[in-house]
C-alpha cells in the first residue's frame, strides 16, 4: 500500500478518533447536567417569574373590568384562545375582550372575585410552558346573621393553561377553566371550532 | 496564478468565512441576550429576581405574623419600615409601636390561622424599581356564624385586597405601607352577572 495512502488512513482515523472523543465528552457532560433528550430544557428563573406575574395579573382586569375587557384580553397571545366552563371556545383577542365584557358591566375598581392558588408551571419542549392552578369563586348565600354576615359558597374551578413567549412578554397561549368532576355539556363537531357570541 | 497564490487566496476565502460565522454566532447570542433582558426590564424595570423572590416571602410572611402575634405583636411590626403605615378596615396604623400594638394577641396563638392571601402581582413602581416596589393581592378573611352542628359551624366569608409599596431597607424589603380594601357590597347590578372565568 503506497505511504500517502496510510498516511491518509491515519490522518483519518485520527481526525475520527478526536471527533468520537469530543462527541463522548459532550455526552458525558450533558448526562452530568441532568440532560435527557425526553425532558424539555428547564425555564430560567426570570421565565417562571414572567409566567407566575401573568398568572397573577390575570384576575385584577377581568373582577375590576377597567376597560371593557382589553386589558384582560392583552393577557392572551393574539391567536390565544379561552375555553370557559360552559365549554365555550373564545378565540383571538377580540373575541375574547368581547367575551370578558359581555354583560357591559361598569368598572368596578375595587371588585375582587377570582382567588387563585397552587400554580404549577411546567416547561415544555417546543420552549414554551403548561400549568395549572385551582380557582376559588366565593359567593353569600341564605341570609345575614345578628352581625350581618351571611355564610358563604364556594366553587372551585381549575385553569390548565397553555404559555407562549411572545416579543411582549409571556402570555396565555390557552386557558381552559374548568369545574372539576363535572362533565362539560355535549358537544357539537369540532371541539376547537370558534361558537357564535350569541348564547341560546 | 502560482500554487502560492491559490492557497493565500484560499486562506483569505476560509478567514473571510470564518469571520463572518463568528460575527453571526456573536450578534445572535447578543441579540438574543438583550431581548431577554428588555423583556424583564420592561416588567420589573430595575428589580432582580432575587428582589422579587425577597418581596414574595415578605408577602408569604405577613398572615402568620398577623394571626400568630407572636412577640407580643413585633414579628409583625419587623415586616414594616420603622415609620411604615397601615391603613384600612377603619384603621390608620403609623410606625411600629402602633402595628406592634394592634397584631398583639396576648398570648402567642401559633395555631390561628385567618388571612388568606393569593394573586401577588409585583411592579418596579414610579421609581422603577430602585430600592421601591409596589405591589397588590387578593385577601379572603374566614370567620363561623350561626349553630354548630356536629361540631362544626358555617362560614363567612370576607373579600379584600391589598395595595403596597415595598421599600429595600438594610433590614432587606419591607412594607413602607398597606392598605387593605373590601370588596364593595353593593355591586352595580350589571357587574353581579359577571361571569366565572
Amino acid at each position: 500500500m503506497p505511504k500517502s495512502t496510510l498516511r491518509g488512513f491515519a490522518v483519518t482515523t485520527v481526525i475520527a478518533s478526536g471527533l468520537g472523543a469530543l462527541m463522548g465528552v459532550v455526552a458525558t457532560r450533558a448526562q452530568e447536567r441532568g440532560f435527557h433528550p425526553n425532558i424539555p430544557p428547564p425555564l430560567s428563573l426570570e421565565d417562571v417569574i414572567e409566567i407566575q406575574q401573568l398568572v397573577a395579573h390575570y384576575p385584577y382586569p377581568l373582577d375590576t373590568n377597567p376597560d371593557h375587557g382589553k386589558s384582560y384580553a392583552a393577557n392572551f397571545t393574539e391567536d390565544g384562545i379561552f375555553h370557559d366552563q360552559h365549554d365555550w371556545y373564545y378565540r383571538g383577542r377580540k373575541d375574547i375582550t368581547h367575551a370578558a365584557n359581555f354583560d357591559e358591566r361598569p368598572p368596578s375598581p375595587n371588585n375582587v372575585g377570582h382567588f387563585i392558588f397552587s400554580h404549577e408551571i411546567w416547561p415544555t419542549a417546543n420552549g414554551g410552558a403548561i400549568g395549572h392552578e385551582t380557582n376559588f369563586l366565593i359567593s353569600e348565600i341564605g341570609p345575614p346573621d345578628k352581625d350581618g354576615f351571611r355564610a358563604a359558597s364556594i366553587v372551585s374551578y381549575q385553569y390548565d393553561d397553555i404559555y407562549e413567549k411572545t416579543p411582549e412578554g409571556w402570555k396565555f397561549k390557552v386557558r381552559a377553566h374548568i369545574r372539576p368532576g363535572v362533565d362539560p355539556p355535549a358537544r357539537e363537531g369540532d371541539l376547537w371550532h370558534l361558537r357564535s357570541l350569541d348564547r341560546p | 496564478m502560482t500554487m502560492e497564490s491559490n492557497m493565500m487566496t484560499n486562506w483569505k476565502m476560509k478567514t473571510i468565512v470564518a469571520t463572518i460565522a463568528a460575527c453571526a454566532a456573536f450578534a445572535i447570542v447578543v441579540v438574543h441576550a438583550q431581548t431577554k433582558q428588555s423583556l424583564w426590564t420592561r416588567e420589573f424595570g430595575n428589580l432582580t429576581p432575587q428582589d422579587y423572590i425577597e418581596i414574595q416571602q415578605l408577602v408569604a410572611r405577613y398572615p402568620y405574623a398577623y394571626d400568630r402575634g407572636t412577640r407580643h405583636g413585633k414579628d409583625y411590626a419587623a415586616l414594616f419600615t420603622t415609620d411604615g403605615v397601615f391603613e384600612g378596615n377603619g384603621k390608620l396604623l403609623k410606625g411600629r409601636d402602633a402595628l406592634a400594638k394592634e397584631a398583639d394577641r396576648g398570648d402567642d396563638a401559633p395555631q390561628n390561622v385567618g388571612h388568606f392571601t393569593v394573586n401577588h402581582i409585583i411592579e418596579p413602581g414610579p421609581t422603577g424599581g430602585n430600592g421601591e416596589a409596589v405591589g397588590q393581592q387578593y385577601l379572603m378573611t374566614m370567620s363561623s356564624i350561626g349553630p354548630e352542628e356536629n361540631g362544626r359551624r358555617a362560614t363567612s366569608i370576607r373579600q379584600w385586597h391589598y395595595e403596597d409599596v415595598y421599600q429595600k431597607t438594610p433590614e432587606g424589603w419591607l412594607f413602607k405601607s398597606r392598605k387593605v380594601i373590601e370588596k364593595p357590597k353593593a355591586r352595580p347590578a350589571a357587574a353581579q352577572a359577571g361571569p366565572a372565568k
